[in-house]
Order: C-alpha cells, then sequence, then structure tokens
C-alpha cells in the first residue's frame, strides 16, 4: 500500500538529540560518516559502535525504527558482502567449487558489513529526530557559504520545503486515482512489462495535471503574499545554538580524536613491528 | 437481497486499535436506491471500497448475488465491472484525449472487442446526457458538472448491475446536482441498475432514496426507509447529521397539531402539502 511510505521519517518524541540544531546533527553526521570511511580497524569501529549505541539511546527513538532503514538495502548488504567474501585475494582458509574464502576477505567482508550498517543507521537518526522542516532550515544554513558563488541557497531550501510539504499531498493522490482506475477494471499487475508501463498512463496523467494545479495554485498564493524571493527573509524561528549544541561538538571532537589517535597508534605499531 | 454485508470490520494496519469500520451488517435489495450517510470520518468512503473489493475487510465479509467476493478463487476484476464505482474527483479519473476515448476505457479493459467498446461508450453517453458535440473535445475543457457526467459514463459504459456514487454532488451547483441525481434515477428506472448514493447531506439525497442507512464513527447508526430513518431525528442529530428542513418544518407543524404527513423531503411538496392542509 502506498499509504506506508513515509519520506521524511519523523519519529515524534522529546529527546536530547531531538533538541539539538539541525546544523548539529548534520554535520554529526557528516563526521560519523568520513570517520567510517577514514577509520577501518576494529578499535576504531568499536568506538564507532559505541558512539552510536550512546545517541541511539539518547534519541529515545526505538531501535525497530532505525532497522527499517536496513530492509531498503538489505539485498545490496548480501550482495557487497558476499562479494567481498568471494572474491578478494589472499590467502586461502578454505575453498568449495570455484570459490575461495580468504582471511582477507573475511576481514573485508565484516568490515563492509559493519560499515553500512554503521552507515545507515546512522544517516537514519538524523532523519529520524529532524523535522524535515528542520532540516532543510539546517541545509539552508551550512549552505550558506556558497551564496558567494551565487548559489540560489534560500530558493534551493524553498523548493526542497515545498517538495517535502507535497510528498505526502500526492502519495495519497496517486493512491486515490489508482483506486479510481482500478474500479473501471485497469489492471496495474500484468506480466508483459511493455503492458504494464503503459497501464501506469492513466495515473501518471491525472497525477501531473494535478500536481501542475497545485503548482499553480501555490506560486498564485505566495505571490498574493508577497513573496520575492529568499534574499533578506526573515524567519519565524532562526536557528540558534545551546548548551546541547556546544556539548554535541565537544563530543564530536573527542569522537574525531580518538578514532585518529587509535589509528595513528595502530599504523605506528604495524610500521614498529615491520621495522 | 443482492449485496450483503456480513459484520464487516476495517483497520488500516494490524497495529492501529481504532476501527475504521466497526461491525457493519445491512443488506441491499436489487432496484432499491439506497443512500449511505454519514459526516467525514465515518468511515462510509472506506465501506463503499469494499463493495468493489479495493478494500479487504479485517473481519467480516461482503455478499453479491450470494457469492462471498472476498472468497479466494472470486474473480474481482468482472465484480468491478458488476459493481460500478464512481469516486468524488472526476480529476481522478480523466485521463485520456478525448472524452470518447476515455469512456472507452473500462470497456476497454474487459476485452470486449472494438466495436462492442464503442457502441457502449456511445449509449453509456447518451444515456447520461453528454451533447454529440462534446465527444472528441479533450475531458479538461469539461466544466465540473459535464466531467461528472463523463465519468459516470465511463463506468457506466461497463454496464453495471449497481451503480455506486460518491459524493455525487459535491462542488456542484443545484441545477447539477439534481440533473446529476436524476440521472442515477432514470438508471434504475429504465435499466434496473441498483443505486448506492454516499453523501453527508441529507437534504441532497432523501427523496431520491428508498433506503438510508446512517453511518457514524464507522458504525450503522440508522438502517431502513427514509421515513424510518427521519423519525429518529435526534440520533441523527447526534451523529451531527440534519434531516432536510422541509422535513423538520412539517415535523414542528405536526407537534403543534397540525395534521400534515411528514414525509416530504423537497421545498416543493412542502408547500403542496402544506396548501392541501390548510384548504381544510
Amino acid at each position: 500500500m502506498l499509504r506506508d511510505i513515509t519520506l521524511g521519517q519523523y519519529y515524534n518524541t522529546k529527546s536530547v538529540i531531538h533538541n539539538l540544531d539541525p546544523r548539529t546533527k548534520i554535520l554529526g553526521t557528516m563526521v560519523y560518516m568520513v570517520s567510517l570511511f577514514a577509520f577501518n580497524s576494529f578499535w576504531t569501529y568499536l568506538i564507532a559502535f559505541a558512539a552510536l549505541v550512546t545517541v541511539i539511546v539518547l534519541s529515545k527513538v526505538p531501535v525497530r525504527f532505525m532497522l527499517r532503514g536496513m530492509k531498503a538495502i538489505f539485498l545490496f548488504l548480501i550482495i557487497t558482502v558476499l562479494y567481498n567474501l568471494f572474491l578478494t585475494q589472499g590467502d586461502t582458509i578454505f575453498s568449495f567449487w570455484i570459490f575461495n574464502v580468504t582471511i582477507q576477505g573475511l576481514k573485508q567482508a565484516i568490515l563492509m558489513f559493519f560499515r553500512l550498517t554503521f552507515l545507515v543507521v546512522g544517516t537514519s537518526i538524523l532523519t529520524l529526530t529532524t523535522t524535515p522542516s528542520n532540516l532543510t532550515d539546517g541545509l539552508e544554513a551550512l549552505m550558506y557559504p556558497l551564496k558567494l558563488v551565487k548559489v540560489p541557497v534560500a530558493e534551493i531550501a524553498m523548493m526542497m520545503s515545498i517538495a517535502l510539504r507535497f510528498i505526502p499531498v500526492l502519495t495519497e493522490e496517486t493512491d486515490k486515482i489508482m483506486r479510481a482506475q482500478k474500479a473501471r477494471c485497469a489492471d496495474f499487475d500484468s506480466k508483459n512489462l511493455f503492458k504494464r508501463i503503459k497501464s501506469y498512463v492513466p495515473i501518471l496523467v491525472p497525477l501531473f495535471i494535478s500536481a501542475f494545479r497545485r503548482a499553480n495554485d501555490l506560486a498564485t498564493a505566495m505571490e498574493a503574499r508577497a513573496y520575492r524571493g529568499g534574499d533578506g527573509r526573515t524567519k519565524m524561528k532562526p536557528l540558534k545554538y545551546k548548551a546541547g549544541d556546544w556539548i554535541a561538538y565537544t563530543s564530536m571532537l573527542i569522537y574525531g580524536i580518538a578514532a585518529l589517535a587509535i589509528t595513528v597508534l595502530i599504523n605506528f605499531q604495524i610500521f614498529m613491528l615491520k621495522a | 437481497m443482492l449485496l450483503i454485508a456480513d459484520h464487516l470490520s476495517y483497520k488500516y494496519d494490524k497495529l492501529n486499535k481504532k476501527n475504521v469500520l466497526d461491525d457493519v451488517s445491512f443488506s441491499i435489495n436489487k432496484g432499491e436506491i439506497v443512500s449511505i450517510i454519514g459526516h467525514t470520518g465515518s468511515g462510509k468512503s472506506t465501506l463503499i471500497e469494499h463493495f468493489n473489493a479495493l478494500n479487504t475487510p479485517t473481519e467480516g465479509t461482503i455478499y453479491y448475488d450470494g457469492k462471498d467476493i472476498f472468497e479466494k478463487d472470486y474473480d474481482r476484476k468482472a465484480l468491478r465491472a458488476k459493481i460500478g464505482l464512481v469516486f468524488q474527483y472526476p480529476d481522478h479519473q480523466l485521463f485520456e484525449e478525448t472524452v470518447y476515448k476515455d469512456v472507452c476505457f473500462g470497456p476497454t479493459n474487459l476485452g470486449l472487442d472494438k466495436k462492442e467498446v464503442e457502441l457502449r461508450a456511445y449509449e453509456a453517453l447518451k444515456k447520461v446526457g453528454v451533447e454529440d458535440d462534446l465527444f472528441f473535445t479533450s475531458p479538461f475543457e469539461l466544466s465540473g458538472g459535464q466531467k461528472k457526467k463523463v465519468t459516470i459514463a465511463g463506468v457506466l459504459a461497463m454496464k453495471p448491475e449497481v451503480l455506486v456514487l460518491d459524493e455525487p454532488t459535491a462542488g456542484l451547483d443545484p441545477k447539477w446536482r439534481e440533473e446529476i441525481l436524476n440521472i442515477a434515477k432514470r438508471l434504475r428506472d429504465e435499466d434496473g441498475v441498483t443505486i448506492i448514493l454516499v453523501s453527508h447531506s441529507m437534504e441532497d439525497v432523501a427523496r431520491y432514496s428508498d433506503h438510508i442507512i446512517v453511518m457514524d464513527h464507522g458504525k450503522k447508526l440508522l438502517d431502513g426507509t427514509v421515513d424510518e430513518v427521519f423519525e429518529q431525528a435526534e440520533i441523527l442529530r447526534e451523529a451531527s447529521l440534519d434531516i432536510p428542513e422541509s422535513t423538520a418544518i412539517m415535523r414542528l407543524l405536526r407537534k403543534e397539531g397540525y395534521r400534515v404527513n411528514t414525509a416530504v423531503y423537497d421545498a416543493d411538496s412542502a408547500v403542496r402539502e402544506i396548501r392541501r392542509t390548510l384548504r381544510f
């Protein structure tokens, strides 16, 4: 059912993480993502895991909501793991048929599994604890420097928030149109691919017409309220850093330094062993 | 009995405790004009989407012509041709370049040959009174009332035995409202099509109906002939529904001791009835 699709999957509750400024959360997510790719030893992943668990606990969002995102990439995850497991060159542990499982492959596969899992869960915390409108506000603020190179940041942010606002509206509309055509015996699950694509025309035409009409109405309504582009517009709720945000930034810094220190230490050890 | 709802319950999802439909049972006879009335959120639209199996009930079932339509091997595509459902907004349905082509969509889906499809489309458009010169215009250029007519024709072209109209008068002016409801009545009178009207307003549909089912918060509140239902004006008011103004006036007159007939559902008959009484 189309009803089940939720983009902007905000989980409404009160927590320290929900309370953070969206800029903090976006930057935090970026730091976390970079750390997953930059550092790839067992110990740094342990720290990454500990950080993730802490944030999850603080966010008060049930873990099953985080794992929902995993469903979408499940197939991708399996393929990546198998690919790394069987196709990495190195010292063979065992082999069957045409496959060779190597120590390096096993390590790589485990690493990839955790990297992707942490990545998906980590980013889903951002969308679960931040309302879509807050998210666009945060992105707008972070993209602000791009104004210097004449990127229309405010307009992009406005477009994003409008798009987000209309996703549920158009989803519901699609559902209704689909029902109306089904009531006229339209068949959407034909086995023939060409027929199947063609069967979506009766949905797409009314949907596009309605989307254009809505866009037109919205433009008129904005015009009527004297919208004149983003420059110089003030916000009803301007973003403001609070004490919690500084704590978050400090934690991020500590996390980064710790991961970096461990990596350096391990590399140094290897270096020493080789020497 | 043509259509029987048997202890029908429906929820959006299993986690949700709230029933959108809660143990609804009724039966509809062949050739009746039935009105299903209720406020927004009363579950009336969800209910009618069960009639042609667009929704599947959580509990209970529907029998059409003596057969359980939610049985595994029941032909639900054929059912959708037999129970035609016209949705509220014509814009959700119209998509072809011309009115005529759009009406052909339904019968084409039934796998009929081209001649039969075109004949049926022509007959359906004629039946609802769309003028010939509109056949090859774009459906998007029509007025609201014309669009409504075309969507009804689009469903009629499948030759349904039951025609369900969801809020057929919404957004139309009085002249068009009357015209659309007259089409429904004509279909019943001339072709024996069973009509189910869904509305939030008693005023609109009362005088066309033989049978009224009142829905409130997913439950069936009242079920009976128009007179039987209007007798219970107090219960209706609790569901924030009103009986037609003319009926209310007649009931007041009755209370004051005038011997008027209270089975009056529109202004014209009210005037006639008052005149008749005063002549005594």
